[in-house]
């Protein structure tokens, strides 16, 4: 009888252990998912190049680049973060990532990349090329 | 004996639902985050602007801007990718991979996005304006 009790309760144990693991590994993928960088950088680096296909000469242009800049802190990515060069610009926020867009305005700018330094992305379109 | 029996059926189906249920949300995770944000119609909104800014001249067509000087005219730089057509029938212009322009009759998420608008000038000339922009390889 005692040894019949034993296994009921075992059974169950194992059964609630299993499905525990289970929404664990299904509530991390979410996590991971959500918390995934690859899509900052592909909404900032969208965000500038459809700013610089809309500028004109003589424009200043400020974009706050704060969640950019914390999570470059967080994953210690102290180089460029934004890097316009040859009508592309490239948004990268850690070592192995990174995401380009072209933009097709041909538009001089007087600052070509962005460091995690400050929360403030400031530049001005000089001229035409 | 039999309770026992009908237990194991029971849980056997429970982690079907689970595993159903999972599959389903990964599906739907997987779908949302892949998914790219898709700004080709506002890129082909803003070069149509600009070229609209590029091919008049006090609210007339600029006679000065033609095939062969309309990129630097109207300062637009299609990059190597070929991931632009533009055509303006009127000045006989077509730039870029046509390429693309088959695409403009279908539809479809991951074919390119095809944007047209008229351009209403004085003295009742209407300039037609297509851009066709691709997505990005």
């Amino acid at each position: 009888m005692k040894n019949k009790k034993a296994n009921i309760l075992t059974e169950n144990i194992i059964f609630i252990v299993l499905n525990l693991v289970f929404l664990t590994i299904l509530i991390l993928f979410l996590f991971s998912k959500a918390s995934d960088v690859s899509f900052v950088e592909e909404k900032y680096a969208k965000q500038i190049a459809l700013m610089l296909d809309s500028a004109k000469p003589g424009m200043e242009v400020v974009l706050n680049m704060s969640g950019a800049v914390e999570i470059a802190k967080k994953k210690k990515w102290e180089e460029k973060v934004v890097d316009i060069k040859d009508n592309v610009v490239t948004v990268k926020l850690h070592e192995k990532g990174g995401y380009s867009y072209p933009f097709f305005n041909d538009v001089d700018l007087d600052v070509l990349y962005f460091y995690p330094t400050q929360d403030e992305f400031k530049f001005k379109v000089v001229k035409y090329k | 004996m039999n309770r026992r029996g009908t237990d194991k059926i029971i849980s056997v189906y429970w982690f079907a639902i689970l595993f159903i249920v999972a599959a389903a949300v990964v599906y739907m995770v997987v779908v949302f985050y892949g998914t790219p944000y898709d700004v080709r119609e506002a890129e082909a909104s803003a070069m149509i602007n600009q070229i609209a800014d590029c091919i008049t001249e006090n609210n007339v067509l600029n006679a000065n801007v033609n095939n062969d000087n309309f990129l630097e005219e109207c300062h637009i730089n299609l990059g190597k990718e070929e991931r632009y057509y533009v055509e303006v029938r009127d000045l006989g212009v077509a730039k870029g991979n046509v390429n693309l322009n088959d695409f403009c009759d279908k539809e479809g998420n991951k074919l390119p996005k095809c944007v047209e608008r008229k351009l209403y000038l004085l003295g009742g000339d209407i300039v037609e304006i297509k851009v066709v922009v691709n997505n990005v390889k």
